[in-house]
């Protein structure tokens, strides 16, 4: 009874920890999936230093993004010809340390793809949960005005909608937003409607459950493992949408360094100096890879389905 | 059993209905039934003969569409039919608990079982005030244990999936006990289990019903563990009870020819005898032909059997069957029984 004495009655907890200790034991499980599954790990850990790259940006360089000095004005990556150690990926047309702004940026396209998902997870999941549950007129109102966000390409979408209430990061989330939650809704609904019909959910109805305690403790613990995935996969989808709109002029505007305006200003000097354009360009695409190759992998890793007991 | 005259639960023309695109199907039909405290009713038949929807009426748990059409639910001297649903789920899994048939779908598979069956009981507040949680836990062990879980304290943890199907059940039987309700609602809880195992686990159930007094509704579709098992049987076919009685008249004597037919089918070890099944199959509920619903299969058909309506009648004190053969006995009312 060697694993009895570990949990003794002294150990009793309020149930909030033993949550927090089953996730934290669950947590402990999930990392050493991860260190197992290469291409999820790579994603993540990429992920984690542009993470850390836009927490501790100021630590990172000694440059101002905003001013550069004008008498190093398009000066090329460091391993090329007139290239010096001082601007390791050169500058751009107003002399700005190409690196630092880069690093700046990810503070931008992070913010805004945490943002978006975090409050398309929220409007999404909220009503989708309801719609799924309680079906109903609620549910054909919810899923028809989906639908009809769905038929608009989102990037048109966003581009009228900004070309309308203007640009700013404000505005630009809740653009993104505005049609980004219908894919967490959708995911929601249908997850919902499934669980519902499982057996464990008429149990919780026989033992007096009623019917937000059921939605909130009994069904969505349950599927918040495909929401993590497709959160994961959406947000490398919205920091694009971001840098496209802002590439366009009509997201997040200059002197903010955001990628998407970074490749913009870059246009101009493409041929003489085509550095400008391509590293901000390369940012974006390392970040999306790897968050979508994290969203993959978490999707192997967290699929019951795909696990064997 | 009902010595007292006290009675746990009384159904009293209890009809619960479907509307389908073919018309309304009436899954229990005017069906009268009760339970003394510390009795054990068996309800037998065939699958879809309505036995599951007697019981999730009781709870009134039915699922829209369906709804129930008419009679009352007396338990304990009130009538859980018109409770306010607040009400209601305070009599759910508290005073009336249900286990269902198949465990681990039962079971909510992210939570461990110890976890789950805390809940119940938090559910219902039976532990108030300081050291609640430490009380809780030491109450839900203790149920495991009387549930025969091994070693409680380490399974407390264990997720739905890491035990086995007996386990599995226990816990379910756990969650229903928890609360020490009156009445026991018990929907096939061996079915999905293997031989040995389902006698350990009616052995329990039957422990369960002496130590605490609990009645206890089985529904099964097995005549041969009612026997064993419960000191009342009705048999449903249809919708209807076709015969009830104390266990021992109904299962030596069987009055009514589907019951007959249904001890016909139990297969023998000492025989080698060929079963002799009942040939047919159940009605269509939502197109029920008209006189007795059972005629179309019944070997002792006659032809008044197709257009008489037939009843519940007594065939011996407590005994009744629903054949055209008893319809000039005395008629079955609420009152004789009581």
């Amino acid at each position: 009874m060697n694993t009895s004495s570990s949990l003794e009655l002294a150990s009793w907890r309020h149930p909030w920890q033993i949550r927090l200790r089953l996730w934290r034991r669950n947590l402990a499980e999930f990392f050493g999936e991860l260190l197992q599954h290469p291409i999820a790990l790579l994603g993540g850990v990429i992920v984690l230093l542009f993470i850390l790259g836009a927490i501790f940006a100021t630590h990172i360089t000694r440059y101002d993004p905003y001013i550069g000095s004008l008498r190093d004005r398009l000066q090329p990556p460091m391993w090329r010809e007139g290239g010096s150690p001082e601007h390791i990926l050169g500058t751009d047309a107003q002399g700005r340390d190409l690196a630092t702004r880069i690093v700046y940026g990810a503070r931008v396209s992070l913010a805004v793809g945490i943002l978006t998902v975090v409050i398309s997870v929220a409007v999404g999941g909220a009503t989708g949960s309801l719609a799924g549950y309680y079906r109903g007129k609620l549910d054909t109102g919810l899923s028809r005005f989906a639908d009809l966000l769905m038929a608009f390409p989102f990037l048109i979408f966003a581009i009228a909608m900004m070309a309308f209430i203007g640009p700013g990061f404000g505005n630009l989330i809740f653009a993104l937003t505005f049609k980004g939650w219908v894919e967490f809704f959708r995911l929601v609904r249908g997850e919902t409607m499934s669980e519902k019909t499982k057996e464990y959910v008429e149990a919780a109805h026989a033992l007096g459950r009623g019917n937000s305690a059921i939605i909130v403790s009994e069904i969505l613990p349950n599927i918040l493992q495909s929401v993590l995935v497709l959160a994961t996969l959406r947000m490398g989808f919205f920091i694009v949408t971001e840098a496209s709109l802002s590439f366009l002029g009509l997201g997040i505007q200059p002197p903010t360094p955001a990628w998407g305006s970074m490749v913009a200003e870059g246009r101009d000097v493409m041929l003489s100096a085509w550095w400008v354009s391509t590293f901000p360009g390369l940012a974006i695409v390392f970040l999306v890879l790897s968050l979508n190759l994290l969203g993959e992998g978490l999707r192997d890793i967290l699929d019951p389905r795909l696990k064997v007991e | 059993m009902n010595q007292n005259g006290k009675l746990l639960l009384e159904l009293k023309n209890l009809t619960t209905v479907f509307p389908t695109k073919r018309g309304l199907v009436k899954a229990v039909n005017s069906v009268n039934l009760r339970v003394a405290p510390g009795e054990i009713l068996g309800i037998v038949g065939e699958s879809g003969c309505g036995k599951t929807t007697i019981l999730l009426s009781v709870l009134r748990l039915i699922a829209r569409p369906g709804s129930i059409d008419a009679g009352e639910i007396i338990f304990q001297g009130q009538d859980l039919r018109h409770l306010p649903p607040q009400a209601m789920r305070g009599i759910r899994g508290k005073a009336i608990s249900m286990i269902f048939q198949d465990p681990l779908s039962t079971l909510n598979p992210i939570f461990p079982v110890g976890e789950q069956i805390r809940e119940a009981m938090r559910l219902h507040g039976l532990v108030k005030g300081r050291g609640r949680r430490t009380l809780e836990k030491r109450r839900v062990l203790e149920v495991m244990a009387e549930a025969g879980i091994p070693a409680p304290v380490s399974n407390y943890r264990a997720y739905p999936h890491q035990l086995s199907g007996g386990m599995q059940q226990r816990a379910l039987i756990a969650i229903g006990l928890v609360c020490e309700p009156a009445l026991i609602l018990a929907d096939e809880p061996t079915t999905a289990l293997d031989v040995t195992i389902q006698a350990q686990i009616m052995d329990l159930m039957r422990r369960i019903n002496r130590d605490h007094d609990a009645g206890i509704i089985l529904v099964t579709h097995n005549l041969g563990l009612a026997a064993e098992f419960c000191h009342n049987i009705a048999v449903m076919y249809a919708g209807h009870i076709v015969e009830r009685g104390p266990v021992d008249l109904v299962v030596e004597n069987p009055r009514h020819p589907y019951t007959q037919g249904l001890l016909a089918c139990l297969p023998r070890l000492t025989s080698r005898e060929k079963i002799d099944p009942i040939s047919g199959s159940v009605p269509d509920l939502a197109d029920l032909p008209s006189g007795c619903t059972f005629a179309p299969r019944c070997p002792l058909v006659r032809d008044e059997c197709r257009h008489t309506d037939v009843r519940l009648r007594a065939v011996a004190p407590g005994h009744y069957a629903r054949c055209i053969q008893y319809e000039s006995g005395e008629r079955y009312t609420l009152k004789k029984e009581a």
